[in-house]
């Protein structure tokens, strides 16, 4: 509801209230941008671009509708024309959090190595998907956007998303039954 | 079989679920500021645009009549004809007046001078251009200097920037400019920092411990995403 309000008066040109949108939104809006550009820097400037931006589309804002996707699509456009521009691939590095050294007891320190191990290699089977496998799974699993959010996020219909996220599964499924294999 | 289940489409689910709650990402930067500025600025701008040009006065009309005036008064006056045709081809004036291939070597300081003087009256025109389009006085491109250019991981070093506008209006100092340090790959941010009276900022700063030795390259984001760089060597 306040979201609602902010994005109305932000749109009657109330900078104040942008500032507070932008402060709500922007490490969803960093993550997402820096899962495209696989860069710090990068996605710094096409976060700070994409709420320019935004601010500049407010018109095309539909009054009532969650602000959050449609300022993702935003960041996510402008993360991948930034780094089309760079002319390089996403090279995602992404890391796991270091674990804690306490083990509750109900999981043993094998245990847990061996489920940092696994955590590891989902990571780098998700590495080798393809750009549009790879942000589907990680706007709906990482950001936890629902299916419509990822959806309007990456401008297709829900549809689209639910059958991407079923491809993209099978094909992470693929990749960790052969890694396990070899 | 628990492998089966392991490779299930609801066990990747979860384990997806729970390694979005795991992964490491940069910290997140605070761009309220920079956004809040980009927006003041751009407000600004436009209101300055609104009150300042009546429409006689629009810049496409004034850079009209200069040019008029500038025809003019070159083609009145025979002696700024002259003057200007010296300035735009100086080595047919020192063969009219040394003649002979004695005078090449001075012919030849002479277009290294003219040279240089022909850059920067590009420059000019290309920035009066620009004024043009944008209605402001136009741009001159930010730049920066590090000194020494060179130095080992945690060594300081001297960062001087200069032209660092806000727009183009060449008199109000740039905010918010981002200092990163690059390589192989990997950024630092290394400080933010805004503009003195003079358009130019200097200050001094560290290269990160964590640099390797070899190539390495200075950035300076201005808020409005212009970029400047320079390349820096680490030392062993």
């Amino acid at each position: 509801m306040e979201e609602i309000e902010l994005a109305e008066r932000a749109r009657d040109g109330d900078t104040a209230a942008y500032e507070r949108l932008v402060r709500m939104h922007q490490a969803v809006a960093f993550r997402a941008a820096y899962l495209v550009t696989g860069d710090a820097s990068e996605a710094e400037d096409a976060t700070q671009e994409a709420f320019v931006k935004a601010y500049r589309a407010l018109d095309r804002f539909r009054p009532g509708a969650s602000f959050r996707p449609w300022l993702l699509a935003i960041v996510t456009n402008e993360a991948r024309n930034r780094r089309r521009s760079a002319g390089r691939r996403a090279n995602l590095t992404l890391r796991v959090a270091a674990e804690g050294q306490t083990f509750s007891a109900a999981v043993s320190p094998e245990a847990a190595v061996v489920a940092a191990e696994r955590r590891e290699e989902l990571l780098t089977s998700l590495g080798e998907l393809s750009e549009g496998d790879r942000l589907v799974i990680s706007y709906r699993y990482f950001l936890g956007l629902s299916e419509q959010e990822t959806a309007t996020t990456l401008a297709c219909a829900r549809g689209t998303v639910k059958s991407r996220l079923s491809r993209a599964i099978a094909r992470l499924r693929r990749a960790m039954k052969k890694e396990e294999d070899a | 079989m628990p492998d089966d289940r392991r490779f299930s489409r609801e066990e990747i689910e979860r384990s997806l679920r729970d390694l979005g709650s795991r992964v490491e990402y940069p910290p997140t930067p605070d761009v309220t500021r920079t956004v809040r500025l980009r927006l003041d600025e751009e407000r600004d701008r436009q209101t300055h645009r609104a009150w300042r040009w009546p429409p006689f006065l629009a810049p496409r009309w004034t850079a009209v009549a200069a040019a008029l005036v500038l025809i003019s008064v070159v083609a009145l006056f025979p002696t700024v004809r002259t003057t200007l045709s010296d300035f735009i081809a100086p080595g047919d004036k020192i063969s009219s007046e040394s003649g002979g291939s004695a005078a090449r070597p001075e012919s030849g300081g002479s277009q290294d001078r003219y040279k240089q003087e022909s850059g920067v009256a590009s420059t000019a025109a290309g920035a009066s251009a620009a004024g043009d389009g944008g209605g402001t006085v136009g741009c001159f491109a930010p730049s920066i200097e590090t000194e020494p250019a060179r130095g080992v991981a945690g060594a300081k070093f001297r960062l001087s920037g200069y032209h660092f506008s806000s727009g183009c209006d060449r008199a109000t100092p740039a905010r918010g400019i981002r200092i990163y340090f690059l390589q192989a790959g990997r950024t630092w941010k290394l400080t933010t920092l805004d503009a003195g009276p003079g358009l130019a900022f200097d200050t001094r700063l560290r290269v990160p411990a964590g640099a390797d030795p070899g190539r390495a390259t200075v950035r300076a984001t201005t808020s409005s995403g212009e970029r400047v760089e320079r390349r820096f060597v680490v030392l062993r």
